[in-house]
């Protein structure tokens, strides 16, 4: 069986039996079909899825050069006052669209001979790849689509690696930060309107740069190539005043260096404001909640807090629930005493009163009245879904199995 | 009347039987090989949690079991010579699979190792004093994913990098996918094993299905791949174009074949 992926014989899908084959075949037509009606009469009525020195010191050390002014700030104000209010007012994220709602949207528009998306970001030649709970992709020879079950997230990929546009495109050089806001402003007001609705009460915010870099060596060393490939411009949401922390709300879109668009990211819902008000706790027992569960703000002698933000915390599509309260995010990192670095971030409820999400796990944990650190084993237990891997047994289970011919 | 209802009943499941032939054979594509190797705790507390890995690491083996052959999961107990001289031991070494995911922490710069952490105090799996030479036994290992920071920096030096990992793909090794700095353990990046199968069956580029997967929008995550060529031109091709699908018609470079190493990464440094 040529494999294509391996010369190891790949375990065959189906017995070789003719019957087997068979009754296999025809399960799978009507397993087929019956996922196929499925899918097709659900994809519009899914749910919505699921002052110290020492800290400045420290975040100042830790500060990255692509992060925005705005976002270095809400550490700083962080750390200085909490949360920076008394209350606010939870929000309630509205159904999305679905995932064939917006799929068929950006299809058509990137398909659109006007080519408002650039004409590096096309959809011609897309087809349907994988179909899951989770999403929906289409993948074409440049071009690549990927969305959410709920419709409020997406990415679309360009032909990001064509080495004749990466050619042509070289000579303008890298996109600065501030250049790059500019753009990204445009293209969302423009290309993203459809996707990116801002309520009256609501702000898009810069959060910063990226950058995709190729880098060449020859074996020897003598030769060697770093480039700029691709420019990222990266936004967020501020809600009555108060940003939205974790991965929803946020949008990117990616600038090849000749300032064409070739990549769009989106994780978008529309919010509701309710009426229901969350108190918040006062700047010293939230940092104190963030110490017991995290580390402390102030930073310890292994670890330093490189981000401290706090405001709604919605951590994405994939776990965005009925009920978008406050928190804090904690990014806290260090180096072992043998340099190894490790890199930590948790989410702290910042409420008096604590909603259970079942995918936040310190929101869980608060609102059912538990305290525990999360560099814990305790914690460990309780913040997996899935089992702990196993020891493997003492003994090699067959040996040292010898290659084969490839 | 008899007739009519006799050629239904044949016509039924003759015609689920063409639907299911054309859907099986657009769908039946060859399998690979892939294990895990994880750790989330460490022993006497010697290195800090990585409380979401058990979830990473889970997840990613859920979702790629979908469509591949899953043929181990392990923690990192006594784990180092897994990557080495027991590569090739059958139902855990690296050599063993196609694809191995690992996730724990890693480290490198100014060293002339990178280093894996094992659960056990003071043990660290290293590429150039432990002898890694990947994709020469057993199966033959193709890609090796590592959820670990640092592991592919060049931070110190473009030339220490490739001297960190110049042995390891002198064995035949496709691909090393990784981080050059950091990347985050928490509640939203728990999700990073099971997008970066779900990509890899999509048929996504290796190289796009690490960086979509592992990437992320709030949180600043260092994704970086590194794959090998004979000539410039030819290693950034691997590196761009080589997809689950069709690792196996890439020739494997080893020993004097290799000479280019290309990478790309994403970072806000």
């Amino acid at each position: 069986m040529s494999t294509g992926k391996n010369s190891i014989p790949a375990k065959p899908r189906f017995g070789r039996n003719r019957i087997t084959l068979l009754a296999v075949v025809l399960m799978l037509a009507t397993t087929a079909v019956l996922v196929l009606n499925s899918a097709a009469s659900n994809e519009n009525s899914e749910p919505v899825s699921r002052g110290a020195t020492r800290q400045d010191q420290d975040t100042a050390k830790m500060k990255r050069s692509g992060h925005s002014d705005y976002l270095a700030g809400l550490t700083s104000k962080a750390l200085r006052e909490g949360f920076g209010k008394d209350s606010v007012l939870v929000l309630e994220p509205l159904r999305g669209p679905g995932r064939a709602v917006t799929a068929r949207q950006l299809r058509a528009l990137v398909s659109r001979s006007d080519r408002p998306f650039g004409p590096r970001l096309t959809g011609r030649d897309l087809k349907p790849a994988r179909f899951d709970d989770r999403n929906t992709a289409f993948v074409g020879p440049s071009s690549r689509l990927k969305v959410s079950a709920d419709g409020t997230k997406f990415h679309l990929r360009g032909n990001i690696d064509d080495q004749r546009e990466i050619e042509r495109a070289r000579r303008a050089g890298k996109i600065e930060k501030d250049e790059l806001e500019k753009l990204g402003r445009g293209f969302i007001d423009n290309a993203l309107r459809e996707f990116v609705r801002v309520g009256s009460e609501e702000s898009i915010v810069y959060l910063g740069s990226k950058y995709l870099r190729d880098e060449a060596i020859s074996a020897d060393g003598k030769q060697h190539k770093d480039e700029v490939i691709a420019n990222i411009a990266i936004f967020g949401r501020e809600v009555r005043g108060v940003p939205v922390v974790g991965n929803g709300s946020k949008i990117a879109v990616w600038f090849a260096n000749d300032r064409q668009p070739v990549g769009v990211d989106v994780d978008w819902p529309v919010y509701k404001v309710t009426q229901t008000r969350q108190n918040i706790l006062p700047r010293e027992r939230l940092l104190e909640r963030a110490r017991a569960t995290t580390v402390a703000p102030g930073g310890s002698d292994r670890a330093a807090i490189s981000r401290f933000e706090c405001g709604y915390v919605d951590l994405g599509a994939t776990k965005r629930r009925s009920g978008i309260q406050s928190g804090c995010a904690v990014h806290y990192s260090g180096r072992h005493d043998d340099g190894t670095p490790w890199a930590r971030v948790e989410y702290v409820p910042a409420g008096e009163q604590v909603m259970p999400d079942p995918k936040w796990p310190l929101a869980r944990m608060v609102a059912a009245g538990k305290s525990m650190n999360t560099d814990t084993a305790e914690f460990i237990s309780f913040a997996s879904t899935r089992k702990a891997a196993q020891t493997r047994p003492r003994l090699p289970l067959g040996g040292i199995v010898r290659p084969k011919p490839e | 009347m008899k007739k009519l209802k006799k050629y239904s009943s044949v016509a039924l499941p003759v015609i689920l039987l063409v639907a299911a032939t054309l859907f099986g054979a657009i769908d039946v594509q060859a399998q690979a090989h892939f294990g895990t190797l994880c750790q989330a705790d460490y022993q006497n507390n010697w290195r800090t949690a990585l409380p979401y890995s058990w979830d990473r690491c889970g997840w990613f083996n859920d979702e790629l079991n979908d469509t591949d052959i899953f043929d181990f999961y392990w923690n990192l107990h006594g784990a180092r010579t897994l990557y080495s001289s027991c590569d090739g031991c059958a139902g855990m070494g690296a050599d063993t699979v196609s694809l191995l995911y690992t996730n724990t922490h890693g480290g490198a710069i100014n060293d002339t190792n990178a280093r894996l952490v094992m659960w056990d105090q003071n043990v660290r799996a290293l590429t150039n004093t432990d002898n890694w030479r990947l994709g020469d036994e057993s199966i033959r290992l193709s890609i090796l994913a590592l959820y670990a920071c640092e592991t592919l920096t060049s931070d110190d030096s473009s030339s220490q990098m490739i001297n960190r990992w110049r042995n390891t793909f002198r064995g035949g090794l496709r691909m090393a996918l990784g981080s050059h700095d950091k990347l985050w353990d928490g509640p939203t990046t728990n999700e990073c094993g099971e997008d970066f199968a779900d990509n890899l069956q999509d048929g996504d580029s290796i190289k796009w299905a690490w960086f979509d997967g592992n990437g992320d929008w709030y949180h600043d995550q260092d994704v970086k791949v590194v794959a090998t060529g004979t000539n410039e031109s030819n290693c950034i091709s691997r590196k761009n174009d080589m997809k689950w699908q069709n690792f196996g018609s890439f020739t494997r470079l080893r020993d004097g074949d290799v000479g280019w190493f290309c990478s790309s990464r994403i970072d806000n440094n």
